[in-house]
């Protein structure tokens, strides 16, 4: 059994507005190198929230988080950069490109941070995205690509540095179902050829056939924890 | 390269406030630009041109040309003009209605076969002793006798300063002279005569403490005239005179009452009335450098080596002949505040644009941190992008300016490589300011973007 690359231990996330709202509440969570977790439920269960505590993001008010063998809480705020850069890659809803970047351009802009030279992130960017697709649409800005196509620019971005763990809120929230499944398939692929492990937040149920876990939260909660 | 064109697109994004930031930093290299050309960048050619423009090459005076320092808290006291005196005489002979022998008071000298070492300076290329001796020229057609001054002048040192174009180095030691464009009061027009006779006193001694003359015995020489030269003005001549700069028709001369030789038929003569050794002890050096950028290094050298003479840089000496006439100089201390107050405006300007950008880019920066850029790499980042917006508006505004000034230059028979190297200097000048402003500017900016967190980017669409 592979050991767990992610770690949370009983996270707790509080906060205060007006009145204080648990947003994540005593969870824990063990993500296997290689693995697809899925996590679902209702808006305002703490999908995201819990998300951005696993990657660093955010501090929980209590709790701890491991990853790799690296306590977040005894990291800085640098100390968790470094360890993003280095590990963990975000896709988000919305894709979150910069405009006027072309998609190597955006693609390679992790790799940037890391020290690379300029040929080596060309060639890096430029690898990935013939891998999800976009060998055709590299000198393209994102208002030139649908979103199908950004979204796969933002994937490649965030396997740039080849990271533990990639982590992704509602990949598919605002694409329509053909490009969900495409996204999907997309993640499944580099799970099952890479071995990439990934934690996806999602509602889309076309995550599920690949999902080797399917984790669902209600408020602020883990409930289930399902092998797909 | 990325992220300088991140940081044009996004200064692109708020155009119109960039765009302000940019002229507001233009303005201020400007100003820095043309303060710099006017106060020490000028090369000695153009100053002979422009002089009531500029500072230049400096001029040194000792403690006999009485010309104290202008942090001395003594009024200047031009000694040539005294009393109604328009007579380099009175330089000689303070006490000049006695006959007989006679001696200045508290002479000091320079020996010209031992000079000073701070005259070594790399920066100086030439030094111009005040080679004079009193004598008296008879007016043509009379018998009437007026006094003068011989002033040794060296054909090729001092030929473009003065026009000596009349005079050529094979006139070295021959009985040659020039005459003053401008008469003096109570002279003859001599730019028409041919010869000019002249009466030199017999020189008794000649030493460290000055040169001694016996007025009673008189050497005649014969001069062939070979035209005129010109005593072109300067703010500091006509000031330290009393007469009103606009007083005068342009160009502005002045009249002396020097009679230039050569500086070898200055010896010629001196050894002809007595002098022994050679004419070496002189009251007065004037020391050309080659441009003002360290003429007060020169000053101070030289100072070292003279702990007894006053040396007076040009601008020293244009302020000091400001305070003797009571005018109010705007001195460079006010220029240099005037400098300051633009940069620190302009850097407000950028400062104001950058939080507003900064603002406006929150999401790109929560992005960007997602992804692994640490709070420090966003603070370099902002002010990378604060800095090319400097940058650009001092390149702007300095090229602007200095390009007016490489023409000056240019029209004033300035060389090429000395334009160049004037004008490297001034641009490092104004970007390195340009650059320290922005940096300062930039740092609160910077330091709000840094505190942007990723979490945001996530959960506000």
């Amino acid at each position: 059994m592979n050991e767990p690359i992610l770690s949370a231990f009983e996270l707790t996330k509080t906060f205060f507005l007006g009145q204080t709202v648990q947003a994540v509440h005593d969870v824990s969570l063990d993500v296997d190198g290689g693995d697809f977790v899925v996590l679902t439920g209702p808006s305002g269960s703490g999908k995201s929230t819990l998300l951005s505590l696993l990657g660093g993001l955010d501090r929980p008010t209590s709790g701890e988080v491991v990853l790799d063998g690296h306590r977040f809480s005894r990291l800085s705020e640098s100390g968790l950069a470094m360890l993003r850069r280095a590990k963990v890659g975000f896709v988000f809803q919305f894709f979150n490109l910069i405009p006027h970047l072309t998609a190597t351009e955006n693609v390679s802009l992790p790799l940037r941070f890391s020290g690379f030279s300029r040929r080596q992130m060309e060639r890096r960017a430029q690898e990935l995205l013939e891998m999800v697709g976009l060998g055709d649409r590299m000198h393209h800005r994102p208002l030139q690509l649908s979103g199908g196509e950004q979204q796969r620019v933002a994937i490649a971005r965030a396997l740039a540095n080849q990271p533990r763990v990639v982590l992704a809120d509602e990949p598919t929230g605002n694409l329509d179902s053909r490009n969900a499944q495409e996204i999907a398939r997309l993640f499944a692929n580099f799970n099952c050829t890479l071995g990439q492990t990934f934690v996806v937040v999602s509602h889309n149920e076309a995550f599920h056939p690949y999902a080797k876990r399917v984790v669902r939260m209600l408020d602020g909660r883990l409930v289930d924890s399902l092998p797909a | 390269m990325l992220f300088l064109r991140m940081a044009l697109s996004n200064a692109r994004r708020n155009l119109n406030r960039s765009l302000l930031a940019l002229v507001g930093m233009a303005v201020a290299a400007a100003i820095l630009t043309g303060s710099v050309s006017m106060e020490s960048g000028y090369p000695r050619e153009a100053f002979w041109e422009h002089r009531r423009l500029v500072g230049a090459d400096i001029l040194i005076f000792t403690e006999p040309a009485v010309l104290p320092g202008p942090s001395s808290g003594e009024e200047l006291s031009w000694m040539m003009g005294l009393e109604g005196h328009e007579s380099d005489l009175l330089t000689f002979f303070p006490a000049f209605s006695h006959q007989g022998y006679l001696a200045p008071a508290d002479v000091r000298t320079m020996d010209l076969h031992h000079l000073p070492g701070g005259l070594e300076h790399p920066e100086v290329i030439a030094v111009e002793p005040f080679l004079a001796m009193p004598a008296f020229f008879i007016v043509p057609g009379t018998t009437a006798l007026v006094p003068a001054v011989l002033r040794g002048r060296h054909t090729l040192v001092d030929a473009a300063a003065w026009n000596l174009h009349a005079l050529t180095p094979d006139d070295d030691g021959a009985m040659v002279c020039l005459v003053n464009r401008e008469i003096p009061p109570g002279w003859p027009d001599l730019s028409r005569v041919t010869a000019l006779v002249v009466e030199v006193p017999s020189v008794v001694a000649h030493g460290p403490g000055g040169t001694v003359y016996d007025y009673t015995r008189r050497h005649h020489f014969t001069l062939e005239v070979r035209g005129t030269y010109e005593f072109v003005a300067s703010a500091t001549d006509l000031l330290a005179r009393g007469l009103d700069m606009d007083s005068l028709e342009e160009p502005r001369y002045l009249h002396s009452e020097q009679i230039f030789v050569p500086a070898a038929t200055l010896e010629r003569i001196f050894a002809s009335v007595g002098g022994t050794g050679g004419f070496r002890y002189v009251r007065q050096l004037g020391v050309r450098v080659r441009s003002m950028f360290l003429a007060r290094d020169v000053a101070a050298s030289l100072q070292a080596e003279l702990p007894w003479a006053r040396v007076l840089t040009v601008p020293q000496l244009v302020q000091a002949s400001w305070s003797h006439t009571g005018q109010m100089p705007v001195t460079r201390d006010a220029t240099r505040a005037f400098i300051y107050l633009s940069f620190a405006l302009a850097g407000m300007l950028v400062t104001t644009n950058m939080l507003i950008l900064v603002t406006q880019r929150r999401r790109e920066i929560g992005i960007l941190k997602a992804i692994g850029a640490s709070g420090g790499e966003i603070i370099l980042m902002v002010l990378g992008e604060t800095v090319v917006l400097a940058t650009l508006g001092s390149i702007m505004g300095f090229a602007l300016v200095r390009a007016f000034y490489v023409l000056v230059y240019l029209a004033s028979d300035v060389t090429l490589a000395r334009a160049g190297l004037s004008t490297l200097y001034t641009a490092g000048l104004v970007t390195g300011l340009s650059t320290v402003t922005a940096l300062a500017a930039g740092v609160i900016p910077a330091v709000l973007a840094s505190g942007s967190t990723a979490r945001e980017v996530l959960r506000h669409e």
